[in-house]
């Protein structure tokens, strides 16, 4: 609750001034009646054709007045309702970024992009719809209930005692029922979200396999399921209406038929009947109206649970402590083991290695061997790892996140881009890289061709970078791992995969040129080539570590790859 | 608000029509027992003369009836409700099947152009818009016309029968249309409004997808900053042009009842001169006027609502509209059985944008169960090539023919089923380890798709994962490109079709591994056509043909040998690796 209230921060008096301008609006409708009385009670009844002049041009200004004093309450409500969605996307946002890999693997895509999207849509409409109703609706209410008490008679009046609690009450019960069905509908719309992103992303496989008459099948089954809920959650929320008409009209038979009793007996006149019978049709009329926002509160209640359980994920938190620098080498790992999940076996068992500053280590091992899990614990993908692992004599841990991303680039093993120019997704790394950097480093990655497809910087990269093929792709995320001139270390996850051999000889060659220290996963020895130190993983494991005469000479799987490869190739 | 807009809208809803006629008979029983209500009860008031005077036996009458019109009121407004849940979130589900099932049916080079975030948010976001709009719409317009004409028909007849010239009545009806254009000014504008927020929208959800699936990637090189800020950007776009839409849309309700006000005034000063003047018209008659005056303001202002909040629906099924017109993909009809694998290209020219050629002029002939390596530069249009033979694309001139069936003539379907295919970034779709391998083959045993797995060697990485083949995995659950490769060649391992194609099938696998999966690719591929595309050319030396291509054009083709004695790009390239 108290977040819900944190995102109309900015917006406090559009948020204060909507209402009490709704209730201005509240005001000047409740003064018609009053003026009527007038025009009735004195114009008519004297013959004062002045009078009734004077009369109905200031119910006309009455008219004015609450036009003016609701443009600016629906304008403040627009403004405080669109600026909280605003907010609430961008904290999720940012939430997101903050969010540690696991966190993400665990979230999904699919539920993020829904959150961030059609929940905030809800609070948005739900925010709009309390702020013009808010005040009104309960200022109309009570006014009504405390002028029949005051003005009328307080015995009959009684009956709002029983009423209004009683309405209260079916409305809560309604809306936290609602709430929960609603908060169905909203989970198994992320489910078709999720069937809907695949469908797209996996377009190329479901056309390959003929997949599509299967794709149908399941989005319809979600689909339907979705319709369900949604259809429960409304239908149960649509009883309100019909039972508070019902129950309001009840009370006005209620009304009366006491009211009789009482004027039969003398203790009340017929006008305070008809008093009471007026402000219990205006209660009415309101009461529908909040009852409808009752409705778009459910929905925004839903949604702002789903939005707080993501704003709640824990984050890691990152302890700034001054540690002195252990005298290990540049990097120093030993007896590192790693699993993604606490019941899995080990996804790295007892790694240790050394590498000195500037020196190029190669990794080389076998299809879920561990490689890119190692490379991810460089860049702190995840960190629940246990052992030793240092660089620059620092503990792994006690670098921020952001202290240890800058002291690396990386070319991931999934080559992608984001939409927006060239320049853009290569200014990652150096935000104000001048031209001539670029251009630079699109040449060291053998990517000028690229370049020239995309037609030059000012190119467009689209979406996930889809008009450009695989090989193009990685070489533009080597160039962008270049562009970092600052980088201590560059990590190639397997960045090569793509390319054909000259084009990986003349990469390699330009790498030279750069002093940093590499880090080179790769299924080939050719890529391996100039590595001082070679890891061969097998399984998680460490099956040979050193110079390429070292592991030829000690590894069996390294000698096999080896064999195979140059022997083929020469 | 534009009629095509309209006419969009009408066609999505006129398969309802009976949800439709239901709703508005069941409006008609509410309206009439709302209005009817009233009435009941100012008679019981009249009957509550004064002390001693109190008619008990015709209130008791009017209550009995009362309360069976509360009745019917209860049930027409729950039993309006559910009709009308029911068939809008029915209307939605098929819009979105529409959308989905189009999809499904367009071709590749249109969902390659168009962002798919965007197509994402027509078939998930906009039909929602839809939704909210149609619920609102039949909850409150057929009701609303209901109570107007109602409310006019009670004046007419009691100002006619009571003064002879229905003075008030003529007033409230001329005045009625300035209400009416006020309407629809603000809904045009809403209208356009609205539906470049849709833009903005979908704009953003587009790029809210590619960040958020993406988000790794955007840790390891620290954008989190840079991504904020163009998302700030595109939020703030997004809030401004929601401002303009939402206030638009709601500046409708006050102005109309600021006509009604006016209205209002103008019956209390006519009535009050008519009351004067001596027409007949008593001050309890003027009551009655004035208090159905009030009545006849609710509904226009509903309506006027209604109308403001459909615009944001019209926009949303004018996107979902224009989707589901785009011209589907082109499908032969002939369905070829199994294919003997003998492919011939004829004169094929293609490319992707007119301006930029890329295949000329390619012809070429393939005989069942050769093995055929294509080999160029990334870009030269391997992919391409591949794109045609399997027909994601259909070329702009020339013919290719599968046996002697012209491939458009073939239908997608058929011809897919003769083609393996694995891709170099390959798709793992939620779902466990079974599901995937089984893709194209549903109906297969555990044992056929552990085999599978196992003859294209993704068995051991299978076994260590915590549920084996039961294992839910995803695209981004964390398995490495390699692994995915395992398992897209463990698809076709189970298929066996009569064509291969492999597309870089083998390029994050590991060499040892590779070796071994080549064994059984040889396996699998013995008697049938294959397409390898490959950049480690010691896995294509005993191809039987090697097409080499260069800028979209097949520049050499022939064996290993005889292109190394010719001596020429291939030899280039070949020799490249060594240096």
């Amino acid at each position: 609750m108290k977040r819900f209230f944190y995102y109309f921060k900015g917006y406090v008096a559009e948020t204060i001034l909507s209402p009490l301008f709704k209730m201005l609006e509240a005001i000047s409708e409740l003064c018609v009646p009053l003026v009527v009385a007038k025009i009735i009670d004195v114009g008519v009844a004297n013959g004062d054709r002045a009078y009734i002049i004077k009369y109905s041009l200031l119910l006309v200004l009455l008219g004015v007045a609450g036009l003016v004093v609701a443009l600016f309450a629906q304008y403040f409500a627009s403004k405080s309702a669109t600026g909280y969605a605003s907010k609430v996307r961008l904290s999720l946002m940012e939430k997101t970024h903050k969010l540690s890999f696991k966190q993400l693997d665990e979230q999904g895509a699919s539920k993020l992009v829904n959150v961030m999207t059609e929940d905030v849509m809800q609070v948005q409409t739900g925010v709009n719809l309390t702020l013009r109703l808010l005040l009104r609706s309960p200022f109309i209410v009570f006014g009504a209930v405390l002028f029949s008490f005051l003005f009328a008679d307080a015995k009959a009046s009684l009956i709002y005692t029983v009423l209004i609690p009683l309405l209260l009450f079916i409305v809560y019960f309604i809306m936290t029922q609602g709430i929960k069905k609603f908060k169905k509908a909203r989970n198994t719309a992320d489910q078709m979200l999720l069937a809907t992103r695949e469908n797209l992303y996996g377009v190329r496989e479901v056309r390959a396999f003929s997949l599509e008459g299967q794709e149908e099948q399941k989005f319809n089954a979600i689909n339907e399921n979705l319709k369900t809920d949604n259809t429960k959650a409304s239908n149960f929320l649509s009883f309100l209406n019909p039972l508070t008409y019902s129950l309001v009209n009840i009370g006005i038979i209620i009304l009366i038929y006491s009211g009789a009793i009482r004027v039969n007996a003398g203790a009340i006149s017929t006008g305070v009947v008809v008093a009471l019978y007026n402000y219990m049709s205006q209660i009415l009329v309101e009461l529908i109206k909040f009852v409808n926002l009752t409705i778009s509160v459910s929905k925004m209640f839903a949604s702002l649970e789903r939005i707080n359980k993501v704003l709640d994920l824990p984050e890691d938190k990152q302890e700034f402590k001054s540690v002195e620098n252990q005298k290990v080498p540049y990097i120093f790992i030993n007896g590192l083991n790693f699993t993604y999940t606490n019941k899995g076996k080990n996804v790295l068992d007892n790694l240790s290695l050394s590498l000195e500053k500037g020196q190029t280590l190669g990794i080389i091992g076998g299809t879920g061997s561990g490689k890119s899990t190692l490379c991810s614990l460089f860049y702190r993908g995840y960190d629940s790892y246990e052992g030793d692992f240092y660089i620059n004599g620092k503990s792994l841990k006690d670098y921020t996140d952001t202290e240890i991303r800058q002291l690396l680039a990386v070319v991931p093993q999934k080559a992608v881009l984001f939409d927006g120019t060239l320049r853009e997704n290569l200014t990652w790394g150096k935000k104000d890289a001048t031209d001539k950097e670029l251009l630079h480093a699109v040449d060291m990655s053998a990517a000028s061709e690229v370049l020239n497809k995309c037609g030059g910087l000012d190119g467009v990269i689209e979406e996930s970078g889809k008009n450009l093929s695989g090989g193009q792709r990685q070489r533009l995320t080597i160039a962008r791992a270049l562009v970092k001139d600052d980088a201590e270390i560059i990590i190639f996850d397997d960045s090569f995969s793509a390319l054909d051999f000259a084009t990986e000889a003349k990469l390699l060659k330009n790498l030279n040129s750069y002093s940093c220290t590499k880090i080179i996963v790769s299924q080939r020895v050719s890529s391996l080539r100039c590595a001082d130190k070679i890891l061969v993983l097998e399984k998680g494991k460490i099956d040979a570590f050193g110079t390429m005469e070292e592991v030829l000479s000690s590894s069996e799987i390294f000698r096999e790859i080896y064999n195979s490869q140059v022997k083929e190739e020469v | 608000m534009k009629k095509s807009s309209l006419k969009n809208l009408l066609k999505i809803v006129s398969p309802y029509k009976k949800g439709f006629i239901l709703v508005t008979i069941l409006s008609a029983f509410f309206v009439l027992s709302t209005l009817a209500l009233p009435l009941l009860f100012g008679e019981a008031v009249d009957s509550i003369v004064g002390k001693g005077l109190v008619d008990f036996k015709k209130i008791t009458n009017l209550f009995i009836l009362a309360g069976i019109l509360i009745l019917v009121a209860f049930v027409s407004q729950r039993l309006l409700n559910v009709i009308n849940n029911k068939t809008t979130y029915k209307i939605v589900r098929d819009l979105r099947k529409q959308a989905f099932l189009k999809v499904q049916n367009l071709p590749l080079s249109y969902l390659d152009k168009t962002s798919s975030g965007e197509t994402i948010s027509m078939i998930v976001s906009d039909a929602d818009r839809v939704g909210e709009g149609l619920l609102l719409t039949f909850e409150q317009l057929f009701s609303g016309i209901l109570t107007i004409i109602s409310i006019i028909i009670i004046m007419l007849v009691k100002e006619i029968s009571s003064t002879g010239i229905p003075y008030i009545t003529i007033l409230v009806l001329l005045l009625t249309p300035i209400s009416i254009f006020i309407a629809q000014f603000v809904s045009k504008k809403s209208f356009n409004n609205f539906k470049a927020r849709a833009e903005v929208n979908s704009k953003q959800i587009a790029f809210i997808n590619e960040h958020v699936t993406n988000e790794k990637v955007i840790k390891i090189f620290s954008q989190e900053q840079n991504s904020l800020n163009k998302f700030k950007e595109l939020n703030e776009q997004n809030r401004k042009i929601s401002l303009k839409a939402i206030f638009f849309s709601s500046t409708v309700n006050p102005t109309t009842r600021f006509v009604y006000n006016v209205i209002y005034a103008l019956i209390c000063l006519v009535g009050g001169f008519l009351i004067l003047g001596g027409a007949g018209l008593t001050i309890g008659g003027l009551f009655v006027y004035l208090s159905y005056a009030n009545q006849y303001t609710k509904p226009f202002n509903e309506i006027s609502s209604v109308m403001a909040e459909l615009q944001n629906s019209l926009a949303s099924a004018d996107r979902i509209t224009n989707l589901c017109n785009m011209a589907n993909e082109q499908d032969g009809q002939v369905k070829v059985d199994r294919l003997s694998g003998q492919i011939e290209f004829n004169d094929v020219s293609f490319s992707y944008t007119p301006t930029k050629k890329l295949i000329q002029n390619l012809s070429l002939k393939v005989e069942k169960g050769q093995n055929v390596a294509i080999v160029g530069p990334t870009g030269c249009g391997k992919t391409t090539l591949i794109n045609l033979l399997v027909k994601f694309y259909s070329a702009n001139s020339g013919q290719i023919f599968y046996d002697k069936d012209f491939i458009e003539n073939i239908t997608k379907s058929s011809l897919r089923h003769n083609i393996g295919m694995v891709l170099q970034d390959c798709y793992i779709f939620t779902g466990s380890v079974k599901d995937n391998v089984k893709l194209g083959k549903p109906d297969a045993t555990d044992e056929e798709v552990i085999n599978a797995c196992k003859n294209s060697y993704a068995d051991t990485f299978i076994e260590r994962l915590p549920n084996g083949y039961d294992t839910i995995i995803s695209e981004n659950s964390g398995l490495s490109q390699g692994q995915k490769q395992l398992l897209s060649i463990a698809r076709i391992m189970l298929l066996s079709p009569p064509i291969l194609i492999l597309d870089e099938a083998t390029s994050s696998i590991d060499f040892r591994t590779e070796k071994r999966i080549q064994e059984g690719i040889a396996k699998l591929s013995k008697g049938k056509t294959t397409f390898t595309v490959a950049h480690r050319l010691a896995t294509i030396v005993n191809a039987d043909t090697i097409l080499v291509m260069k800028d979209g054009d097949v520049v050499e083709q022939g064996t290993h040998l005889q292109l190394l004695q010719r001596n020429g790009f291939y030899a280039n390239i070949y020799n490249s690796q060594f240096e």
